[in-house]
Order: C-alpha cells, then sequence, then structure tokens
C-alpha cells in the first residue's frame, strides 16, 4: 500500500503532475477509508488555496472538487456539504483563473445526497450575481448548463421560492449560445426543464431565446470529432420549441414565415416542426392558426417542386387533422375547426379531379388522401362527399385510361376506410353508398378492358372483407368464371390473389364450393385450358394452412399417376411456384409435403418410369427432370436434420439399384444431397466422389457435368472427416494429373475446369492445402494448349463467385470468413509469373486475373489496388474480346466503389487513353457500350482532376455519335453529355 | 382560398411518359447498321425539363414523336414542337433549348431544324425565324445567364445507363 499523503507530498504531487489536479483517486479513496480526514485535506491545501497566485488557487480548488468527485454521493454530512458549498460559491467572486474550478467544485457538490434545502436557491442567486454565463470559455459555460440542468428540475420544489427570477437567470445564461456542441446539450436539457418550471409572463422571453435558431443553419467541419450533425441539432430545436403547449402561439408564426422561404431545409424543418406541434400544441390553440397554415400547406402540396417536401406537407395535415379533431364537432351550428379545415381541403381539390391528365389531378387527390388518412370522421366525411364525384367521373368518362385512374383512385381511398375501420359493420350509415361502390367494382370487372378488369380485382380484394353473404358468393362466383375464360395473364394473376385474399376468412366456402366445385382438377380434361389454371390457383391456395393438406396430396398424386407429360409438368411447375413463395415462411407447406413422403415418391416414380422397358416414355424429358430437382431441393432445404436423414435413407437404395445406367440421376442426386445437414450421415462418401470427378471429367452432356463437379465440391466442402477428405483429394488429384498429362485435350479441358469447383469446395472450408491446389491451377493458366489455358483462366470465376446454388450457407457449407481474401492473396502470384511470359502469352494470365478481380470483396482489394491496376491496364490494350469485357466489368466494379476514387484519380490519365479507343472498338457492341459506360461512371470523380481530360474526351466520344449501332450510341449521347456538362454553368 | 403563384400556366395537362425503347434482335446484330429515326431523336429531346415547370416536355406534350421527321440518307431532322398555351413567354427558350440538345447529341452530318407547330403560338413567325438563324442562336450562347437555364433544363434528360 502506497504511504499515505501528507501535506508535502500532496504539494509535490501537484507540482510534479498537472493532471494530478482532475485525477486523484487515491486521495479520495484515503478520505472514504477515514485514513484523511477531509479537514485535514483543506489543511494540506491551506498554502495553495491562499497563495497570492491565482493559478495556484485555482489548482488547490481543483484538487479538491476532483477529490470529493470521486466520494461516494452520501458520503459528506448535510453541514459539511453546506459549508464547502458556501467556499465554492465564495469562490466564484475571486480571480476569472480560479471560476472554472469553482464551477466543477459546485458541479460535483450539487449531486450529493445530503443537499439542504436552501442550497439551491443561494447557489443560483451567486451565479447570477457574480457570473455572465456567455462571457466564460465554451466549457465552462457548459459547466454553468450542467449545474442547471442538476439544479432545476430534481429540486425544483426549493427553488420556486426563486419565482421569476429562476425563469430570467436560465434565460440570460443561455442567450447568445453559439457554440454547435453546447447548443446541442442545452437542446437535450431544455425540454424537461420548460416542462417543469413555470415560465409565467417570460414565456415569449424564454421562445425567442431558443426561436432565433430556426431554422438551424450549420455545417459541421469534415472530420468533426463531436459528431453533430445538422440534423441532431434541428431535432433538438424542434423538441425545444414544442415543448409546452404554451409556445403554439409563437411557434406557428414562426414556422410559418419560415415556410415562406425558398430554403428547402427552412420547409423541411418548419415542416417538421409543425408535426411535432401538432402533437403537442392544444386544438383550440392551433385553431387560431388555421387559415394561415392551410394556405401555406396548400401552397407546397399543390404547388410545390420538391418531392419530399409535398410529403412532408402533406404528413402535417394528416396530423393536424388528428389533432383538431379531437375538439367537439360541431357546436351550436358551427363548423368544428377540423370540420372547416377539411372543408377547405375539399374545395381546393376537387376543381381539379375532373381531369386526370392535369398537373394538379395527383397533388389534389395525394392531399384528400392525407386528409382521409388523419381520423375516422374525416375519413368518412371525405366517403360520402368525394366519392359520388369519383363514380360519377368514372362512369362519364369514355376513355380507358381514365377510367382506370378513376378505379385505381377509389381503390386508394377505400384501402385508407379499411385501415381506419371506416366500414358499413362499424358505421351503418354508409352501408348505401358502400354497396354502390361494391357494384361498381362488380361491374368494372366484367368491362372489356384487362386493366380495367385488373384494377376492379384490386380494388375488390381491398372490399373483400367488408362484404355482405350475397357480395361475397357473387365474387367467388365471378372469380371462378374468370379463373376459366380470362385471357390476360396478368388479370388471372389477380384474381389468384383477390380469392387467396377471400380464402383467408371464407375458408370454409372456398373449400366447399370453389376447390371442391368450380376450380376442381379432376372434372376436366388434361388437354382443357382449365385444368392447368385450376391447378395452378389451388396450389397457390396451398400456402394457406387449412389448405395445405386438402391440396397438396393431390397434387402429388397428379405427378405420380401422370400419364402425360403436360399433366406432370404443369403439377411440378406449379408446385415449384408454391414452393419458391413460401421459402422461408410457410413452413407448414414443407411439413405437408414430407408427411406425404414427397421425394421418395417422386424419385420411386421417376426411376420406376424410366427403368420400365415399356414405361411411359415421356419421363425422359428434360423439363419433367428439370423441375423435379427444383422441387426436391426446395423441399429438402427446408426440412431439418432428423427429416433430412429420413429421406436419404429411404432414397438411396433406389440411387443404388437403379438398374438403367441412366447419367441423368446425377442431377436428381444433388438436388438430394445438395441441402443436406452436414450432420447427416452419407457412408456412400468414398466411393460417390471419384465417380463424380469421372463424369464431370469423361461425360459430354454439359449440365450433367456442372450437376456433378458442383456436387462434389459441395461434398468435399462438407466431409467432417479429414483423413477421409485427404483420401478423396487424392484420388481426384491422380485422376486429374492422368488425364492432363494424356492427349484427350477435352478431357483435360473438364478436368481443369473440375480443379476449380474443388478449390471452390476447399477454399470455403479454409482447407490446409488450398494453397498448393492454387498453385496446380495457376500452372494450368501457362498451359501450352490454349484451350486449357482458358480453362483454367475460366476456373478462376467459379472459385471466386459469390454463393452460387447448393455452395452458400443456405446449404450448410462450411463458409470461412474472408476465404476469397486467402484465394485472393494466394493467387496473386499470377501477376509475377504473368511478367515472365512474352507479351503475345499473357491473354491467359490476364484473363484469369480478371475472373478473381471480378469476385474479391473491394474491402480486400483495397490494400493490393496498386499491384492490380497495372494488370487491368494491361488487359484493357488486348484484343480479347472476352478479355476486354472481363476488364472492362472489373474496371466499372472499381468505378462504382467510392472507397477507390482516392487510387483512381492518380491513374485517370492511364485510364482514358485506354478507354477512348475501346469504345470506337470495331470487334464487339459489347466492349463499346461498357466502355462508354465506364465513361459515364469516370466522369463522376471529382472535377478538377478531370478537367484536363475533358476536351480530349468529348472530341473522342464524338465520333460514337455516328456509329452504325443504335445502342452504343444511346450510351454515347449519355457518355458525351455527362462530359460536356461536368464543367457547364447551370442554374435558373 | 386558392394560394398565389407566379405560373403563367397554373394547372398544365399530362401525358404519359413513353416506355423505354424495346432492344430489337436487329439491334443486337453487329452487321446491320440501325438508321436514325424518329424514336432516337424523340429520345434525345423528350427527357428535357420545362423551363418552368418540375415536368419534361414529353409529360407536357411540348415535343411528340410523330413531330419529328428524320432522313437519315439526306441528313436532315425537322423537329417540331408545340408550347402549352399559345402566349408561352418560353417557347423561344424551350425552342433553343431543343436546338442546343440535338446540336450537342447527334453527328455532325445533320441538318437540323426546329419550328413551333404551325398555329400554336402567337408569335410563331418570329421565333422559327430566330430558331433558324445560326448566328443568333450563337449570340443566344453566349450569354451567361441564358446558358446556365439551358444546360439547368437539359441538365436530367438522360439517367444513367443501366449497369
Amino acid at each position: 500500500m502506497a504511504a499515505p499523503w501528507d501535506k508535502e507530498t500532496l504539494c509535490q504531487a501537484i507540482k510534479e503532475d498537472p493532471a494530478f489536479c482532475t485525477s486523484c483517486p487515491s486521495v479520495s479513496a484515503e478520505i472514504l477509508a477515514r485514513r484523511l480526514p477531509l479537514v485535514k485535506l483543506v489543511e494540506f491545501l491551506k498554502d495553495l488555496l491562499t497563495d497570492p497566485e491565482p493559478s495556484q488557487r485555482a489548482q488547490g480548488i481543483l484538487v479538491l472538487s476532483s477529490a470529493l468527485r470521486d466520494l461516494p454521493a452520501d458520503f459528506l454530512r448535510e453541514d459539511e456539504v453546506r459549508f464547502i458549498i458556501e467556499f465554492f460559491c465564495d469562490r466564484l467572486k475571486d480571480h476569472h483563473d480560479v471560476i472554472p474550478a469553482a464551477l466543477k467544485g459546485i458541479l460535483t457538490i450539487i449531486s450529493m445526497k445530503n443537499f439542504p434545502k436552501e442550497l439551491p436557491s443561494q447557489i443560483l442567486s451567486t451565479l447570477m450575481l457574480n457570473i455572465t454565463c456567455q462571457s466564460q470559455r465554451q466549457e465552462d459555460r457548459r459547466t454553468i448548463y450542467r449545474i442547471l440542468d442538476a439544479l432545476v428540475v430534481p429540486h425544483y420544489e426549493d427553488l420556486k421560492c426563486m419565482g421569476p427570477d429562476l425563469v430570467y437567470h436560465i434565460i440570460t445564461s443561455i442567450d447568445g449560445e453559439r457554440d454547435p456542441r453546447n447548443l446541442n446539450y442545452l437542446f437535450s436539457m431544455l425540454p424537461a426543464i420548460l416542462r417543469t418550471v413555470s415560465l409565467g409572463h417570460l414565456t415569449e422571453d424564454f421562445f425567442e431565446v431558443m426561436a432565433c435558431y430556426f431554422p438551424v443553419d450549420f455545417q459541421p467541419a469534415a472530420a468533426d470529432p463531436n459528431q453533430i450533425s445538422r440534423e441532431k441539432l434541428a431535432f433538438g430545436l424542434s423538441e425545444c420549441l414544442t415543448a409546452i403547449p404554451e409556445f403554439c402561439e409563437f411557434s406557428i408564426p414562426l414556422l410559418l414565415e419560415k415556410l415562406d422561404s425558398s430554403l428547402r431545409l427552412a420547409k423541411l424543418d418548419s415542416l417538421q416542426l409543425l408535426m411535432k406541434g401538432c402533437v403537442v400544441f392544444h386544438p383550440n390553440d392551433l385553431a387560431v392558426h388555421l387559415i394561415p397554415i392551410w394556405m401555406s400547406l396548400s401552397r407546397e402540396v399543390l404547388n410545390g417542386l420538391d418531392s419530399e417536401v409535398k410529403t412532408a406537407a402533406r404528413e402535417a395535415l394528416t396530423i393536424l387533422l388528428r389533432n383538431l379533431a379531437e375538439l367537439p364537432s360541431d357546436v351550436a351550428g358551427q363548423l368544428s375547426p377540423m370540420r372547416q379545415l377539411l372543408g377547405d381541403v375539399i374545395s381546393a381539390s376537387v376543381s381539379a379531379l375532373g381531369q386526370v391528365q392535369t398537373a394538379l389531378f395527383m397533388p389534389s387527390l395525394e392531399l384528400l388522401l392525407a386528409a382521409a388518412k388523419s381520423c375516422r370522421e374525416a375519413c368518412q366525411h371525405v366517403l360520402t362527399t368525394v366519392f359520388p364525384l369519383f363514380i360519377d367521373n368514372f362512369k362519364g368518362k369514355t376513355e380507358v385510361g381514365d377510367k382506370t385512374v378513376y378505379l385505381c383512385t377509389m381503390s386508394r381511398f377505400l384501402a385508407v376506410c379499411k385501415e381506419l375501420k371506416v366500414t358499413p359493420e362499424r358505421i351503418p350509415d354508409i352501408s348505401v353508398q358502400w354497396s354502390s361502390i361494391v357494384q361498381l367494382f362488380f361491374q368494372a370487372a366484367k368491362h372489356d378492358n384487362p386493366t380495367l378488369r385488373k384494377e376492379a380485382l384490386v380494388g375488390l380484394t381491398i372490399l373483400g372483407s367488408t362484404l355482405n353473404e350475397v357480395e361475397s358468393k357473387n365474387l367467388f362466383n365471378l372469380l371462378c368464371e374468370m379463373v376459366d375464360g380470362e385471357n390476360s395473364k396478368e388479370v388471372r394473376d389477380h384474381c389468384t390473389l383477390c380469392l387467396k385474399e377471400m380464402a383467408s376468412f371464407h375458408s370454409h366456402d372456398v373449400i366447399k364450393h370453389v376447390l371442391a366445385e368450380k376450380l376442381n382438377i379432376t372434372d376436366v380434361q388434361r388437354e382443357d385450358v382449365r385444368f392447368e389454371r385450376h391447378l395452378a390457383i389451388q396450389c397457390s391456395l396451398a400456402a394457406l394452412q387449412p389448405f395445405s393438406e386438402l391440396i397438396l396430396p393431390n397434387v402429388i398424386d397428379l405427378v405420380v399417376l401422370s400419364h402425360d407429360e403436360h399433366q406432370a409438368v404443369c403439377a411440378l411447375t406449379h408446385l415449384r411456384v408454391l414452393l419458391e413463395e413460401s421459402q422461408n415462411s410457410n413452413s407448414h407447406v414443407f411439413e405437408c409435403l414430407h408427411k406425404c413422403d414427397f421425394v421418395l415418391r417422386v424419385i420411386k416414380w421417376w426411376f420406376s418410369s424410366i427403368d420400365k422397358v415399356n414405361g411411359p416414355g415421356f419421363v425422359n424429358s428434360d423439363a419433367i427432370l428439370s423441375e423435379m430437382c427444383h422441387v426436391i431441393s426446395a423441399v429438402m432445404r427446408n426440412l431439418n436434420q432428423r427429416e433430412q436423414t429420413l429421406v436419404h435413407e429411404k432414397t438411396e437404395p433406389l440411387f443404388k439399384s437403379s438398374t438403367k445406367d441412366d447419367i441423368r440421376a446425377v442431377d436428381l442426386l444433388e438436388a438430394v444431397l445438395g441441402y443436406l445437414h452436414p450432420g447427416v450421415v452419407l457412408n456412400e462418401t468414398r466411393v460417390l466422389c471419384p465417380t463424380l470427378a469421372f463424369i464431370a471429367i469423361f461425360r459430354s452432356e454439359p449440365k450433367t457435368v456442372v450437376s456433378a463437379s458442383r456436387l462434389l465440391a459441395s461434398l468435399i466442402n462438407k466431409i467432417p472427416d479429414e483423413n477421409l477428405l485427404n483420401e478423396i483429394l487424392a484420388d481426384v488429384s491422380k485422376l486429374q494429373d492422368e488425364v492432363i498429362g494424356k492427349d484427350n485435350e477435352q478431357a483435360a479441358v473438364q478436368s481443369t475446369a473440375l480443379l476449380g469447383w474443388v478449390i471452390k469446395g476447399l477454399a470455403m472450408r479454409g482447407h490446409r492445402q488450398l494453397e498448393s491446389w492454387i498453385d496446380k491451377l495457376i500452372n494450368l493458366v501457362g498451359d501450352s494448349r490454349n484451350l486449357i489455358a482458358l480453362s483454367a483462366a475460366g476456373a478462376f470465376e467459379v472459385i471466386m463467385a459469390e454463393s452460387p446454388v447448393f455452395l452458400n450457407r443456405e446449404s450448410y457449407c462450411v463458409i470461412r470468413l474472408l476465404y476469397r481474401q486467402r484465394v485472393f492473396v494466394g493467387s496473386l502470384k499470377l501477376i509475377k509469373t504473368s511478367r515472365m511470359v512474352p507479351i503475345e502469352q499473357r491473354s491467359p494470365y490476364l484473363m484469369a486475373f480478371t475472373n478473381l478481380l471480378s469476385g474479391v470483396p473491394h474491402n480486400v482489394l483495397h490494400p493490393h489496388l496498386k499491384e492490380v491496376l497495372p494488370m487491368l491496364l494491361e488487359s484493357l490494350s488486348q484484343k480479347s474480346v472476352l478479355l476486354l469485357q472481363a476488364a472492362l466489368d472489373a474496371l466499372r466494379g472499381l468505378l462504382v466503389d467510392e472507397n477507390f476514387s482516392n487510387e483512381l484519380r492518380d491513374q485517370i490519365q492511364s485510364i482514358v487513353p485506354r478507354l477512348l479507343p475501346l469504345a470506337a472498338n470495331q470487334d464487339s457492341i459489347a466492349v463499346r457500350r461498357m466502355a462508354l459506360n465506364c465513361m459515364v461512371l469516370l466522369s463522376k470523380l471529382p472535377t478538377e482532376l478531370l478537367l484536363p481530360f475533358r476536351n480530349e474526351v468529348i472530341i473522342g466520344l464524338e465520333s460514337c455519335l455516328n456509329d452504325p449501332k443504335r445502342l452504343v450510341r444511346r450510351d454515347a449521347v449519355v457518355a458525351l453529355s455527362r462530359w460536356t456538362m461536368m464543367d457547364a454553368p447551370r442554374g435558373k | 382560398m386558392t394560394p398565389k403563384t407566379d405560373l403563367e400556366n397554373i394547372n398544365p395537362k399530362l401525358y404519359k411518359r413513353t416506355e423505354e425503347r424495346e432492344v430489337t434482335t436487329k439491334e443486337l446484330d453487329p452487321t446491320i447498321y440501325d438508321p436514325f429515326d424518329a424514336r432516337e431523336i424523340f429520345d434525345l429531346i423528350r427527357g428535357i425539363n420545362d423551363p418552368e415547370h418540375p415536368l419534361s416536355l414529353e409529360e407536357l406534350n411540348v415535343v411528340e414523336e410523330r413531330l419529328v421527321v428524320v432522313d437519315d440518307a439526306r441528313n436532315t431532322i425537322d423537329v417540331t414542337y408545340t408550347p402549352t398555351i399559345p402566349h408561352c413567354s418560353m417557347a423561344t427558350l424551350i425552342g433553343l433549348c431543343i436546338r442546343v440538345q440535338l446540336l450537342r447529341t447527334l453527328p455532325s452530318r445533320f441538318k437540323v431544324s426546329v419550328k413551333i407547330s404551325p398555329g400554336a403560338h402567337v408569335s410563331e413567325e418570329a421565333v422559327n425565324k430566330q430558331l433558324a438563324d445560326k448566328e443568333r442562336v450563337a449570340a443566344a450562347l453566349e450569354n451567361s445567364h441564358l446558358i446556365r437555364v439551358i444546360n439547368e433544363c437539359l441538365a436530367g434528360a438522360f439517367t444513367d445507363p443501366k449497369l
């Protein structure tokens, strides 16, 4: 333990270490342990505290306040607190150098527990008498604010005796504050003070002290350590200006004045203030300002230019109406303020609602919608007064486009009505009107025009839950007729949506009348177009809980008992659509399919059908196989480990005992095994992997080759046993070496491609030997046989690809963090190796490299950009179209990312001369277009760097305007206009 | 209570924007020459902003595809435009914007004429004469205020190509 403090050691410590004054926990610890009485400490500090030099006195006070700060809040007795406070307050009369320390001392003490009642007012009075807050330094002003914060709200009862002096003191302290850090603090503490203290006749003065900052005009320094933003200040200020209802009479004129400004930010801030005010202020106070508020809001909503301001103005109107709705409705024959405002809104908007094509139509409509959204009363009023107009216009117009707009408009209003529960169920008064609207939508659904029919269905979907029994029945009939007779697919899709919505609350009726009767799949001919439509509807209804178990078994039967390709493909396709939509949401669909043994039954059916000598020939169709694979993998993906194990155990014998050597079983096998949980035990891996490698190298069917390679990569990635993995890798490697050494070039090319997949699997799991496998691939890039070299270069694309099917987290692959970084760093040798070969043989290296670049996460690429860019620029000077495309794609990726702008700005002089000839490249449209797109992206770099190249680029691009291909000309026009506009003077 | 505004035509009629031109197989074939046609020229000018409203010339129906006549072989392009109201004071400025846009985005082999649709404006003849006079157009472009306004109208004419 350190020696106890005495006078000498303490003075020594203060002299030697300036930081000791602000932090001396050892002193506090001794006081706390009662080894150093407080009186003794003061005695030790006596010389300092009474020193003729002010800075010395300040140091003494600082030590005292630091020591007190670290004591527990209840350590000091009441008389001790009183004595110390009196001492600190006394110091406020001292030299100005001493004041900061005294303020700190006061701040420390006021958080103590045993705080005498009379002290708060005493402290504030002394502060008021002796300190002019705004003449202090920033941090001292901050201390004063903190003292106010700590005193006013917690001790308000004790401060009441000060009366208006308290408010006056707060006002004079904060008046004129300019530092954003302090303002930020003030804005966060003032609302609580405002809500506690009664302001009396000083209300307006207090408001004005804060109002002078509105709207906040502040631009933070580029690297501001305090992270104070304009938004933060503006938010804080608006909280203060709307802290109490009494501010209404000052806030509203202020915000209306600023709303008149042409500055966008002023408008937005004013509207934010209005929105906040409408929540806090009393409706009666707001009602006084209704006319000017409406004038300003309507101007912004109807004639404003900025969409964000328009949206904010509409939101403000909604909140304002909601607030006004709290007042009692129409008293003594006089309209309530809410009704008055609503009347103004309606009269201002209806005049523009007669002509769909005018500029004011949409703004007026949005205005009405905003009003309707506010409350039920407003919504009902809009419904009863404006809807007849919509209906008349809808009926009166002859143009289908106009009719559609009105129908669409009504749907939007009906959605609001539904949300606010303004429905005949709740408000019987509107039932007559409601049913006429429903009839209108029914009529529209039978119109000749498909767009109109579609919009009608959208409306009926919204109305669905409000229909009575007869109407519901009519709707069911209508929907069933449309499913059978409708020609437009889009309309039928909306039919499905509407039926699904209806089914969610009329499930019984749908099961009884729709599924079993009108839209059944058993009574229709397979060739009939209705069969597929009924099937589609049924499958999409199967997403709903009660329907899954009813529908799915039938659909499975349709597949396994099918007599022709059409039926099987139809059933599988719609099942796939259902599963894709149900992904991650409707687990009951997958549970149901699992219960029906779906995977086993379909695979069994497929094998038994193709094995039979006289089996149905249609099963060989590619369409069936591909749909099967999709559906099986979707189901497998959503099963848990136990269920997957069951399926695997049941299906494995089928694959083994398949008598006919049909190579396409690989696709199915991948569908079953691709999404397996790593915990599912696979006994056959040891045999399966070399077989897959063999298929990938020697078979000629491209789809099967990819399936086999991908499955092999997935298995290699997931094998838990290292020894087993090494055995398999040795086998695969041996097979590949043999093939590549021999004359069969096609097999060697496929083997090289397979190498890419193997590396992908190994890289993802972070295998130890990854680097040696990558080296093997890099060697092949230098192979003298061009096809093999290009195949090796292409393999890098596979390796770097981001989560391809079956090789991602959903398929439970092992994915190490930063694995692509490891591949990238391991492959950087490409740069060195390529420099050693003659320029004319570099193409495969550059190709490999650009493929590598396309998949590297940009944060990984960042530190290596200096090595990478020369390779990329060299690629841009090559002739091979494939290489140029890959290189331009990589360059485009770099240009899009803002993080690279610093590195790229030094390279503009190298990039521009390479891009310009590419924009006129004779060989490929794609190269020309990509080069032009890069030019557009390049133009987004800082203008001052681009200006030296501007004329060169404009002259270079002008020839592209006469390109023989229209698509190129279009891109050239955009690029040229960006470079022409770059430094051009603009504005009105 | 309708708010006051300084706009000449407060509630103009709006027209639908044409969909993006669909890419045909011919356009993807590198061996075929795609001639300049009316739609291509229309695409160059339809996105120009109206000097008054935050709307494009297409949405205000000031320019229309049917009013563009192109003869690729003879290198001529005639564009006719229709101001929203016959006494529109912006008519000359709009014409100038169209002219400048075509000047900047077409190969120099074309001879371009920009005119007001017959009968669509009170001072049609004067405006047409002004727009056809190369010297006066060049002089207008020297005017720093005018070129600012024109650039502002042309700035948003093209969206970035989709990547």
